[in-house]
């Protein structure tokens, strides 16, 4: 009973739905960026499998063996890139998220096996497919999603109950303790098999060495450059890979083996040639409490400790970076860095110090509902504090109101409260960003 | 188009002998050591620690313009864009005796004279051979290419002239599978580490070897029970070829093979042996859960509990299958080699020749992804002469006119790692197609 107990509250204990629904954006755009890093050697394979000329290559994986799938032609290998783009897409943005995440997962790891049996099995996209297999069975659609939307907006329409507004679930958590369970595995046993094969020799620096000396990257002669630094990675690479699934039982050590992983795939990546390996190293974003990092942030950048303030800005500021500089620069076209925009606003007036906004609306007239339904959802800076007031509906022909600090209301125009929304945060930022709302005439003549 | 026809009359005008004697006045042994003679004069070559040459005796180079220096220490090789005059490694022990002398036998082959022993040497894997020829009484001193094609070898009791080069009989003998017949797609079908038993024709006289089709190295086959062994399920070919004492060989002899999964893994056996206990765990699980609670929520748990324990499972189970080797034991050589000092560590560059003299990096066909794909993709040039550098030539200029290329190659670039890092070492020629291009590689 023990064990079951210990069992229900590592998967199933109640957690944020805003931290999974982040997780389900962070790893959609990721999958997004796969397909578009993945479609050129997809079709490659495809069009060499389907042409038989000499040199092409079909050693399928068990997977592909034991389904008894054949090569793609080129014109399914496209569909289904094309398909997957879509549905990863669509779940980035919460649109029948869990429909949508389930065909984007299942395209990508079609994909991705098509290009192991094409060519030398690699294993970055191992655990990706372990997380992209259980999302969709997690609620990961119920915040920052299009499907939250419609629903509240509907219901607002109809005059029905809003819906569940509890900020954490049972099954909320179960998808990023699976990642995590299964990045723990996969190092660990990345690290046990260098040890139990290879033996502690592996570390002797001349092993390493000799894998870098096999490529011609920038970083490869410094790091290159003399058997003690290389013994020193060695010994580093082997004890953050072995010692990565304590991260289980003590959480903390999350600041040291995440930072410590990624730093290796960097310098492998600069180093080996391995490609940036994202995939796979990406996936430690489960570590992370995302739902409370702006609150931390905002704690760290009021901090007296300078060290503190600088980990502040850091701890959010160097991922992110690595990641656009990897992805636009390597894969994703300028343009599509307006996509970002919103979110970019979203964090940047998530971490100001302004004021929330409080807006009442009158649940009994239908304009006012779904007024507030559609500010409630698009309120990813949480910007606004809505209440429901019924006593104020003598007030005709009036959406919402702004209530100010004394509890003063006041007519607010549905655009002046649309503009306060991060979709529109970019063109706040020209018009002043305080509403200008007209007082209550009882309210004037009282003055 | 001038310059084209002129480059190709070039390649094919008789001028090798001319071009040989620049070759080898590049290279100049004085005191015993090794210098060569660039455009900025003579360079002496220097050796790296724990690897001296001692003093060079004799050198000879290859139309690639590799010299191979027979030196006290042992049989070194140099090339014009490397300082470093660096010992070969021979592949299966080294051969008996201090080297004395080295000449040219042919595409990738010297012969080198030990005091002990007159050996056949492969310069590629650097496989080695003794000739039973009769040589003069040790201490053999040197060894000396007439003009008529013959060899002097001096030892102790006086010299012997050899006609080395004379060709190997023709035709080679072919191996047999024994006691199994190919499918009708020509693969041999075999379970999981079942052997394939061969039969090897003249096994007293010649030295059969194999290798798996992607990869480079030859392996010895056992004369007495030969036969190949199969770890790896999935179809796959071998390539078996013999050597002579002269380590002239045959051509390939490709065998395919389908090796299957063992029974426990096929797909009825897989759907019993997992498929039906998991979703018998998983409704297991649903019940208990819904008898406790009778809720939706504890029902989808109990489902969700399930799941995870299967998939969780199936991944430390994929650890037993030893050809699982991506996830999440990893079998590949980066998790499971050891390199020490002196190991080393090799890079390809295809590159093709165009007509006005240029050289371009290419893709072999197949390889596009990577370093590993490309060397694979690489084998077949490397392995099968010039019949499949020529029709790789035939398609490319047909498929690109505007592109014409004259020739091809792949340069090996080898590092030895050392205390202070890896240092570049002579690159070998794998290939050059057609073998007149060598004298004009980079």
């Amino acid at each position: 009973m023990r064990f079951l107990e210990a069992w229900r509250e590592f998967w199933f204990r109640p957690a944020s739905l805003e931290r999974l629904a982040l997780f389900r954006i962070l790893l959609m755009t990721l999958v997004c960026v796969e397909f578009i890093a993945y479609e050129p050697m997809l079709l490659a394979g495809a069009e060499l499998a389907a042409s038989r000329v000499e040199g092409a290559f079909w050693n399928p994986i068990f997977a592909v063996s034991a389904l008894g799938l054949e090569p793609p032609s080129p014109e399914l290998a496209r569909s289904v890139m094309t398909v997957g783009s879509i549905a990863a897409a669509c779940g980035l943005l919460g649109l029948l998220s869990n429909l949508s995440c389930a065909v984007a997962g299942a395209c990508l790891v079609y994909a991705a096996a098509m290009v192991y049996s094409f060519e030398k099995v690699h294993h970055d996209k191992a655990a990706l497919a372990f997380t992209l297999a259980v999302l969709p069975f997690a609620p990961i659609g119920a915040r920052w999603s299009l499907d939250a939307a419609i629903l509240r907006v509907l219901r607002a329409w109809r005059g029905g109950a809003a819906p569940d507004n509890s900020a954490r679930s049972q099954f909320a958590l179960f998808p990023l303790r699976f990642t995590q369970v299964t990045l723990a595995l996969g190092y660990g046993a990345a690290g046990a098999s260098k040890l139990i094969v290879a033996g502690p020799q592996w570390a002797n620096g001349y092993t390493l060495m000799s894998f870098l000396a096999e490529f011609d990257m920038p970083a490869t002669p410094w790091f290159a450059g003399g058997v003690e630094r290389m013994m020193l990675f060695s010994v580093f690479a082997l004890g953050v890979q072995l010692g990565f699934p304590s991260i289980l039982f003590w959480p903390r050590l999350a600041w040291f083996f995440v930072p410590a992983v990624v730093l290796n795939h960097v310098i492998n990546w600069l180093t080996l040639d391995t490609g940036p390996y994202a995939s796979l190293w990406f996936l430690t974003i489960a570590f992370v409490p995302l739902e409370r990092v702006s609150a931390w942030v905002r704690a760290a950048l009021r901090s007296r400790r300078w060290r503190r303030r600088v980990l502040g800005v850091m701890a959010p500021l160097a991922p992110a970076a690595l990641m656009s500089w990897m992805w636009f620069t390597h894969y994703l076209p300028a343009w599509s860095a307006a996509v970002f925009v919103p979110a970019a606003a979203t964090v940047l007036l998530r971490f100001s110090r302004r004021r929330r906004m409080r807006v009442a609306f009158d649940p009994r007239r239908r304009r006012s509902r779904v007024l507030a339904a559609v500010a409630e959802t698009l309120d990813w800076s949480q910007r606004f504090e809505l209440q429901a007031r019924s006593s104020a509906a003598s007030i005709a022909d009036a959406s919402v109101w702004h209530v100010d600090a004394a509890g003063r209301t006041a007519r607010l125009p549905a655009l002046a409260l649309l503009r306060q929304l991060p979709l529109l945060a970019p063109l706040a930022w020209l018009w002043p960003s305080r509403p200008r709302v007209r007082p209550r005439p009882d309210e004037t003549s009282a003055a | 188009m001038l310059v084209e026809f002129l480059l190709i009359a070039a390649v094919q005008l008789p001028v090798a002998p001319v071009v040989a004697a620049q070759i080898e006045s590049a290279w100049r042994i004085d005191d015993g050591a090794v210098f060569h003679l660039g455009p900025d004069g003579p360079r002496a070559l220097r050796a790296l620690p724990g690897r001296a040459p001692g003093l060079a005796r004799q050198l000879t180079v290859d139309a690639s313009g590799t010299a191979y220096v027979a030196a006290q220490g042992g049989l070194f090789i140099a090339a014009p864009d490397c300082d470093v005059l660096d010992r070969v490694d021979f592949d299966f022990g080294e051969p008996p005796g201090a080297p004395v002398g080295v000449a040219v036998a042919g595409p990738n082959r010297v012969w080198l004279l030990t005091e002990t022993a007159l050996c056949a040497v492969e310069t590629r894997q650097f496989l080695w051979s003794t000739l039973d020829s009769a040589l003069p009484s040790p201490p053999l001193r040197s060894l000396h290419k007439r003009s008529d094609g013959q060899y002097e070898i001096e030892g102790s009791t006086g010299v012997v002239v050899l006609d080395l080069d004379r060709a190997s009989p023709e035709p080679w003998p072919t191996a047999r599978v024994v006691g199994r017949a190919p499918r009708e797609d020509g693969a041999h079908a075999l379970e999981l580490r079942e052997p394939l038993e061969l039969d090897l024709p003249d096994a007293h006289r010649l030295r059969w070897m194999w290798r798996e089709a992607g990869r480079f190295r030859w392996l010895p086959l056992d004369e007495a029970s030969p036969r190949l062994e199969f770890t790896r399920p999935g179809r796959q070919a071998v390539c078996v070829v013999a050597f002579d004492a002269a380590l002239r060989r045959s051509d390939e002899q490709r065998l395919e093979v389908d090796v299957a999964y063992p029974p426990s893994l096929d797909r009825s056996a897989l759907a019993l042996g997992i498929g039906a206990p998991a979703l018998a765990f998983i409704a297991l699980s649903v019940w208990l859960a819904w008898r406790r609670a009778r809720t939706p929520s504890a029902a989808w748990r109990g489902f969700l509990s399930a799941a995870i324990a299967i998939v969780l499972t199936l991944q430390l189970a994929a650890a037993v299958f030893p050809h699982s080797k991506g996830w999440p034991f990893v079998g590949f050589t980066m998790y499971t080699r050891v390199s020490e000092r002196d190991s080393l560590s090799y890079r390809h560059e295809f590159i093709g020749l165009a007509p006005n003299g240029k050289w371009r990096l290419l893709t072999p066909p197949g390889g596009a992804f990577g370093k590993y794909e490309n060397e694979r993709a690489l084998q077949p040039f490397i392995h099968d002469d010039s019949r499949r550098s020529a029709r790789f030539l035939d398609e490319w200029n047909r498929a690109r006119p505007s592109e014409r290329l004259v020739g091809v190659a792949d340069l090996c670039r080898r590092r030895r790692m050392t205390p202070d890092g890896p240092v570049e070492v002579p690159r070998l020629v794998m290939f050059a197609h057609p073998p007149e291009i060598a004298r004009a590689l980079p």
